[in-house]
């Protein structure tokens, strides 16, 4: 997030902002492309300022999941910067960055990253007691296993709610999403997301070598939760998030005030406006990168919403429908 | 070299068993659907002790709903002697402090490495030859290869980890065994990506995972993007790329670590199915001795 979106975000109703400064570790983002970043240690300066000022927390990403002895210096300095600025705490990813922050300053609020996957009370609780003050789950959880946990455990919560809901489990997935051409040309053919995990593939049976047809096999990303914001309240969670610091502005911010707003109508018992509103917000153009789009279209239609079912299949329309009978068909058949 | 053979269905690991492999393990490293029946798993042990088989019990990541489930059975494990417990999940490893006779192995999926990534082509980025270098010596390397998280490990009683079998990364592995750790090797299928929304269960339109009846015990994917010219297998959840060892890479491991536990996977792509199979693999690897 750059320093004129996160006026925007906190204009438009974020409590908590979560940005990352582009590290020193030339050449290394492997990983995400570095277009999200604020670009210098000055810029963060400008926006913990601006958010204090406006009673807004900001958190920094010091979360790739991995911290060589050979990168650790770079990793070192990049943090003492960062804590320079006066920032409310750091998105941790790895227990060798752990034992560097801790030894700089044992002291600053920590947050566990998305990438040490947590999914249960147990990993929360060991987090816990690592020094982690908050735990920001991984995305493919239910709704009552995320209820179950916030009331196992002795740590705050967060969940993701919009943005990217990645198909897979985040650290797990070494589909690196940039830097590398020829995955930019084929996802410039795609319609819609443009991730690698939503690209098409030649699917075949791996014994028989039978083709199976083509389909976006990987592809369960998701996008939107407005829906279940009423239930996902009432789990407990102490934060939701919105992936979306290497977006446009405008997503950033118009994305922002749906969410704030809904809150407040929850917080309010206004029960009957909440789902006049999501029903008007479903058709209506929101901001959707790269482009503005109806919601109803991009999410609802595609069942692109993270509490969905978890063996639910956005892109089984896409299938070809003799293809599929056809497996289907072999596969009973196999079975019997 | 010991080689070791993974199970996760006990017709498998039957077959397993009996064949020539110097340890056995069993259960389901991936996906939480098919850990295994209790039942199943203390069969699974009796055959192996039968058999005079080192045996391990491997756990995937684990939600809050298969939580309850695999304590019991770390409770069950933990009255047996000499198990080791792949675990995949940190919240296992939790558990573990609580069941101090079972010896914990770190999981590959608790082990980043970025050149599991299939396009390593990226270290390639259009900046000098240096930063080229550079970029490509920490390309290969392992979060292992911070000596702050091995110890994080060992303090927790952690001696052995899983690692995937990449060439490159062959010396970046040496040094972990000087950090204290013993290292197990999978061969042939290496992690891309894995997802709780199951991609084959979703392809072939298996709605409800609790009920799940577990294809991919038998079925496995291929998958082929032409642009990218990448071929992916799909197993279940998870999808690997695959490469078969070479000779002069066995040499290579064999000099830099001396000492390692090569696992083979039983699954639909290695086409693994009984102990004649198994035993005709471990021939082959024997071979490049």
């Amino acid at each position: 997030m750059r320093f004129q979106g996160a006026i925007k975000v906190i204009e438009a109703g974020a409590d908590e902002l979560y940005c990352d400064v582009e590290m020193p570790i030339k050449h290394f983002s492997l990983y995400r492309g570095a277009e999200h970043c604020l670009s210098t240690y000055d810029e963060l300066k400008a926006t913990v300022r601006y958010a204090h000022d406006h009673g807004v927390k900001v958190f920094i990403t010091a979360n790739m999941p991995f911290a060589a002895d050979r990168i650790e210096k770079d990793w070192r300095e990049h943090i003492l910067r960062c804590l320079e600025q006066d920032i409310d705490a750091l998105i941790v990813g790895d227990f060798g960055v752990l034992s560097v922050i801790k030894e700089i300053n044992p002291g600053v609020p920590l947050l566990a990253s998305t990438y040490f996957a947590s999914m249960n009370h147990e990993t929360a609780n060991f987090l816990r007691k690592l020094g982690f003050s908050r735990v920001i789950l991984e995305r493919h959880l239910t709704i009552p296993e995320i209820s179950q946990i916030v009331r196992s455990s002795q740590v705050e919560i967060e969940v993701f709610v919009h943005g990217a809901g990645c198909s897979n489990i985040n650290v797990n997935c070494y589909l690196f999403h940039y830097r590398y051409p020829p995955l930019t040309k084929a996802l410039e053919d795609l319609d819609g997301f443009k991730n690698p995990c939503t690209l098409r593939f030649q699917i075949a049976d791996s014994r028989t070598k039978e083709a199976l047809g083509e389909a976006p096999v990987l592809d369960a990303f998701t996008f939107c939760s407005i829906c279940h914001l009423p239930a996902l309240v009432e789990t407990g969670v102490a934060g939701l998030k919105i992936v979306g610091r290497g977006d446009f502005v405008a997503f950033q911010e118009g994305t922002t005030k749906v969410y704030r707003e809904l809150l407040n109508l929850i917080a309010q018992n206004r029960t009957e406006e909440f789902e006049t509103r999501v029903s008007d917000l479903k058709n209506s153009f929101l901001p959707r990168p790269p482009m503005f789009a109806n919601l109803k279209e991009v999410a609802c239609e595609q069942g692109r919403c993270f509490y969905n079912p978890l063996f639910h299949a956005p892109y089984k329309r896409q299938l070809s429908w003799p293809a599929w009978l056809k497996y289907q068909f072999k596969f009973l058949e196999h079975r019997k | 070299m010991r080689v070791t053979v993974q199970a996760e269905n006990l017709k498998q690991f039957k077959e397993a068993v009996l064949s020539k492999c110097s340890g056995v393990r069993y259960g389901s490293e991936f996906c939480e659907w098919k850990i295994p029946e209790t039942e199943s798993l203390e069969e699974a042990y009796e055959l192996a002790n039968d058999a005079g088989k080192k045996f391990s019990y491997v756990t995937p990541r684990i939600s809050e709903t298969s939580l309850r489930r695999t304590r019991a059975q770390l409770d069950l494990l933990d009255r047996k002697e000499e198990v080791g417990l792949v675990f995949n999940d940190l919240g296992v490893l939790s558990l573990l402090e609580h069941h101090l006779n079972l010896v914990p192995h770190l999981g590959r999926q608790l082990v980043f490495i970025p050149a599991r990534c299939p396009w390593e082509q990226i270290t390639n980025l259009e900046v000098g030859f240096m930063a080229r270098r550079s970029v490509a010596e920490v390309f290969y390397q392992t979060s292992l290869n911070s000596s702050r998280t091995v110890q994080f490990y060992l303090e927790r009683g952690v001696r052995n980890a899983d690692l995937d079998w990449i060439p490159r990364c062959f010396q970046h592995y040496a040094s972990l065994r000087q950090a204290g750790l013993d290292l197990s090797i999978h061969a042939y299928l290496t992690p891309v990506t894995s997802t709780r929304r199951c991609h084959t269960a979703r392809f072939l339109g298996l709605e409800d995972p609790e009920n799940c009846d577990r294809p991919c015990f038998e079925k496995g994917f291929r998958l082929k993007n032409q642009t990218l010219g990448i071929d992916f297998c799909l197993l279940g959840n998870t999808v690997f790329r695959y490469s078969e060892p070479r000779a002069k890479d066995m040499e290579k491991i064999r000099r830099l670590l001396h000492e390692f536990e090569l696992v083979v996977t039983m699954d639909p792509v290695m086409n693994l199915e009984d102990r004649k199979g198994i035993d005709m693999l471990i021939d082959s690897l024997d071979a490049f001795r």
